[in-house]
């Protein structure tokens, strides 16, 4: 009996293991294909930065240049209006995401847990706001700005994003789902909101607002709108990518180093990006999209 | 998620988190500082407010402008002006600027518009002009003077004409062109292996045509008093026909990674005919010697008018600088009195005409070959549409020509369409 | 003392511990003195800055709106709702709207299903998952600049030697002006936000797709129903919804403001203009109309409000109410 039953078997498993391999053939040839396509970009900065001159110029399309010429990042990295531009750009993206997340989370907090009338309302607004989008407030923005005199300053770049209403959104649901448990027990401790707020709540936030900050930090590094609306004339607050971007319009240009400043102007962001990669991708897992 | 339980106090953890709470906002209080020192460095008051002057310009394509006009501010005693020196959009952060009402004291603008005039932006600057009126010609004052008065100093003429290569037409046996028509024909019967016939913009010509094209069929863009459009016309929209045939015999080089103000693409040969501005002389007579002409926009069907296109930069002052009296000095000083610096310029980078005639004149650059030549046809044929001619209505005429010659659309609707637009606007403005 | 929890708030031992516990707040835990201070000094920053940047300027743009203000931001003249007609009548704007609508049809549905398709390949990778997906989310920390020089100058540059144009030689096809000439710029246009875009999406839907309980899965192989489309349509599409509905919503609201890869790209191209480019060019641009493009502001503003809330009730939102439906089919499924 026990014969007859098992001599199938091992022809079915071994045919459905050969079904299973060639599925795994195809699907890492599939997405490696795909991965190399999305590497290609990089691939193109870097050969174009090492590129001399007249190669550029060529007819024909050059794979690697023969003598590949690694001034183009020296050369960038002795122009001061690029350098200032990098040093804007982290000033920025560095304080308007610290900002923006400290700001948040004190808000969300409060609206999450800090009994209130106003809570209700003030979080009623929250969601108004949310509901208007943010490109299309960058005129209304920028009467206000200019006004105030900000323009081409670093106060107009940074001021006006510190205030976001998306991120208070996340974090007030966030701090719903905060086990009371802990901050019952600070309560009992002695502390009040600001010394629970402080000593608890927020090391115990620390991998969500991580996401947040990856987030905010490379919106802040890319962001163009803005800052081509309110910088970039003469000596003030240029970033790099209005820096960059202001090649495209240029008369003639240095096609070596624009790539090799392309290049570099990727690196912080990436490093950040990196590091943090993980927050990031359990942050957004976590706030939900998934359904459950 | 994990949470940590580290909520239990002892005295040495409170401790040491009062006194972390103090450097937390010792940290905060000093970011504030930061941001609000940084801010006040660049924004606020440009030249650092006491006395001194924030003078603006675009960033020039050529080598050594930059350095040059940074010795002429360094060497201006009477006051100290800071050069900034603008990327990308000059005429948008400009205008920007000028809004916020500081940092910028005299300033270059090639668009000087009425709005801004009325509305208080530009100081008035008949005062300075008005002994040296005469000096210039009627197509360098037409983009300062609005409603009788002077807002700008012209600094420079850029004259827009066509560049071809002689050796090329002969030996395809073709005649220079003297109509338009006959432009379009020899840039198809130059198309041919590497090189393109003609080289006008990677949008096949729409944004240098746009005004050439009415000026040429004898039209014009707007009457005499600014306040009719006058650019749809038959005539017009034949010459248009004939750009678009152009484009789709595949006559014109499009796709090329700088555009037409960049020479590369003609140096390299890849065109036969271009557009460009007198500013690329040096490079293209570098490249062909001798083997560069020029020629005017010839006429279309049976006008008689050619042109050739003026842009100007002019030196203005801010109505808001901190010193209006300064200001108007160091402008005067720099493009009135010292004709030195204006014919170094002029012809020491890149190659442009000093709008006074007398300064034109008396450069040594512009007196033979195909400078001269340039110098010539701008003073017989140069137009400029005037400050009335607001960047809308160019807009609008641009769009059409866009649509006409890469999407294949019917000339005649089109520019009935952009006329409409532009007339709307011309009467808004008129009020 | 501290150990009863369901003890009322107002009997702590708080003489005893106020002494021990330097720098702790002294208040009466729950107490609606204390709240209320706390309440406000943690709303304060962001509430002042709600006004400020947002509630102030939009009031201020609203009212501008009703007047003529050209190259200057205050108000001159006052035209009622002249400025709203203009704008809506004019034919750049409704080109604007085409070109949305046009570039809406490519890319969120092309994004959809490459982000979907490419997340469902890597979630069945039994190894390296990690790997691959950092590569697909690595061009997400890229700006849109950097994509706009590369595919412009290097991938789809109109000359011979573009990569996509050396590509094309290869069959032997004549080089393309990519950037200008229809429908080409489309290719540009879609393929740099894709690359751009898709790793976001991939991760969101990976989320989704390893949130799928494996008892339905496992039930469905009992059924017969193994890995294939037919797994994938009645078991996976099902539970990915209310992920699908999310990024339905984001990717059309990131197609209405898109602008940086336009300006870049194609500045000066009326067929590939969408609104808030004409709106940057009418307000800020050589134009500097201020009242015409609050008006604007207002008018784009108001569209997308009332796309995002059609599409919300379209497509169902409320990840709660198919959790429910979820939950019961769950249900229904192991009992049988």
């Amino acid at each position: 009996m026990t014969t007859l039953q098992t001599a199938p078997r091992p022809v079915g498993e071994a045919r459905r293991t050969a079904i299973r391999t060639g599925g795994n053939v195809a699907r890492y040839s599939a997405v490696t294909i795909v991965s190399l396509l999305f590497l290609l970009p990089f691939y193109i900065m870097v050969k174009t930065a090492v590129s001399p001159a007249a190669d550029i110029a060529s007819r024909t399309f050059v794979l690697w240049p023969s003598e590949p010429d690694w001034s183009s990042f020296s050369r960038v990295l002795e122009d001061p209006t690029f350098l200032r531009s990098m040093v804007n750009s982290a000033l920025m993206a560095v304080v308007l995401t610290g900002g923006q997340i400290v700001i948040a989370a004190m808000a969300g907090y409060a609206m999450a847990r800090i009994p209130n009338r106003a809570a209700k309302p003030l979080f009623s607004a929250t969601i108004v706001v949310l509901l208007i989008p943010a490109a299309t407030t960058f005129l209304p923005n920028f009467l206000i700005v200019a006004s105030l005199g900000w323009v081409d300053s670093l106060r107009g770049l940074i001021i006006p994003g510190l205030f976001s209403a998306f991120n208070v959104f996340l974090f007030r649901q966030f701090f719903l789902n905060f086990p009371k448990e802990l901050e019952e027990a600070g309560r009992l401790d002695g502390l009040g909101y600001f010394g629970v707020f402080r000593r608890i709540v927020v090391p115990n936030t620390l991998a969500f607002a991580s996401a947040l900050t990856v987030l905010g930090f490379v919106g802040a590094w890319n962001a163009f709108l803005w800052p081509i609306v309110v910088a970039g004339g003469g000596s003030g607050a240029v970033t790099v990518q209005v820096y960059l971007s202001s090649f495209l319009t240029a008369q003639t240009f240095d096609y070596s180093g624009l790539f090799a400043a392309a290049l570099l102007s990727l690196v912080p962001v990436l490093l950040v990006f990196l590091l943090l990669q993980r927050w990031l991708v359990r942050g957004v897992a976590e706030t939900g999209m998934g359904g459950t | 998620m994990t949470f940590s339980r580290s909520h239990r106090l002892s005295p040495n953890l409170s401790a040491r988190l009062s006194r972390r709470t103090l450097l937390a906002g010792a940290g905060a209080g000093a970011a504030a500082l930061t941001l609000a020192s940084c801010g006040s460095n660049d924004g606020g008051t440009g030249a650092g407010g006491s006395g001194g002057l924030s003078q603006w310009y675009h960033q020039y394509g050529e080598d050594g402008v930059q350095q040059a006009v940074e010795d002429w501010a360094a060497n201006y005693e009477a006051a100290e002006v800071t050069v900034a020196w603008t990327l990308g959009d000059y005429a948008s952060k400009l205008s920007s600027r000028l809004l916020s009402g500081s940092g910028v004291d005299v300033f270059e603008n090639n668009q000087i518009d009425p709005a801004s005039a009325r509305s208080g932006l530009y100081a008035d600057l008949t005062d300075v002009m008005d002994p040296i009126k005469d000096q210039f010609s009627e197509v360098a004052l037409k983009p300062v003077t609005i409603d009788g008065k002077i807002w700008g100093i012209p600094m420079i003429t850029d004259p827009q004409l066509l560049w071809y290569r002689p050796s090329l037409l002969e030996a395809a046996g073709i005649a220079v062109p003297t109509t338009f028509e006959e432009l379009m024909q020899a840039g198809i019967e130059l198309t041919g292996g590497d090189q393109k016939g003609l080289f006008v913009g990677n949008d096949g010509g729409a944004g240098v045509f746009s005004q050439a094209i009415p000026v040429v069929a004898g039209a014009g863009l707007l009457n005499d008093d600014a306040t009719q459009v006058t650019f749809n016309t038959p005539e017009v929209v034949a010459g248009f026909a004939a750009l678009q045939a152009a484009y789709k015999a595949g006559a014109m080089l499009v796709g090329s990674p700088t555009d037409w103000t960049d020479p590369t693409s003609f140096n390299a040969g890849l065109a036969a005919i271009t557009w460009q501005g007198m500013w690329a002389l040096p490079a293209m007579v570098e490249q062909f010697g001798d083997d560069v002409a020029a020629m005017a926009i010839p006429p279309v069907g049976g006008s008689t008018t050619s042109a050739v296109m003026v842009s100007q930069w002019n030196e203005q002052v801010a109505a808001k600088a901190s010193d209006l009296d300064a200001a108007k000095a160091m402008a005067k000083a720099q493009w009135v009195d010292d004709a030195d610096f204006q014919k170094e310029f002029a012809v020491g980078f890149g190659f442009h005409i000093p709008p006074r005639t007398a300064t034109a004149a008396d450069t040594t650059e512009l007196q033979d070959g195909v400078a001269k030549q340039v110098v010539d046809l701008t003073t017989e044929w140069g137009f400029t549409a005037g400050p009335f001619w607001a960047p809308a209505m160019g807009t609008a005429l641009t769009d059409a020509i866009i649509r006409i010659v890469s999407e294949n659309a019917d000339p005649a609707t089109e520019l009935a369409a952009a006329q409409a637009t532009a007339q709307q606007t011309l009467d808004s403005l008129a009020s | 003392m501290s150990g009863n929890s369901t003890a009322p708030r107002t009997t702590t031992t708080k003489p005893v511990e106020r002494t021990e516990v330097a720098g702790a707040k002294v208040v009466r835990p729950g107490g609606v003195r204390g709240s209320r201070l706390a309440f406000w000094v943690f709303v304060t920053p962001f509430l002042v800055g709600l006004v400020l940047f947002t509630l102030v300027p939009i009031v201020w743009s609203s009212g501008l709106s009703f007047f003529e203000a050209r190259g200057t931001l205050e108000a001159s003249r006052f035209v009622g709702l002249d400025n709203y007609a203009r704008f809506l009548t004019d034919k750049a704007f409704t080109n604007s709207l085409g070109t949305f609508v046009v570039y809406a049809i490519f890319i969120v549905p092309v994004t959809m299903a490459v982000s979907l398709g490419l997340a469902v390949l890597v979630n069945g990778l039994p190894k390296f998952q990690a790997f691959y997906r950092s590569v697909l989310f690595l061009p997400v920390a890229c700006s849109y600049v950097v994509g706009a020089l590369v595919w412009k100058l290097g991938l789809f540059s109109g000359l011979p030697s573009g990569v996509a144009n050396t590509f094309l030689n290869t069959f032997g096809v004549d080089p393309i002006a990519w950037l200008n000439s229809s429908p080409y710029w489309w290719v540009v246009l879609v393929s740099v936000r894709l690359w751009l875009q898709v790793g976001f999406y991939v991760v969101l839907f990976l989320a989704g797709l390893q949130r799928i309980p494996q008892v339905l899965y496992e039930a469905a192989m009992i059924d017969g129903v193994s890995a294939g489309f037919r797994r994938f349509r009645y078991i996976t599409w099902p539970q990915l919804r209310p992920t699908v509905a999310a990024v339905l919503l984001l990717l059309l609201v990131a197609a209405f403001q898109a602008f940086d890869e336009f300006l870049n790209l194609v500045p000066a191209n009326p067929a590939t203009r969408p609104p808030l480019v004409y709106l940057y060019n009418v307000a800020l641009g050589a134009q500097r109309d201020f009242g015409l493009g609050s008006a604007g502001a207002l008018i784009l503003t108001a569209l997308m409000v009332v796309v995002a809330l059609l599409q919300t009730r379209f497509f169902g939102f409320s990840a709660a109410e198919d959790r429910n439906k979820r939950t019961r089919k769950n249900r229904s499924e192991a009992r049988r």
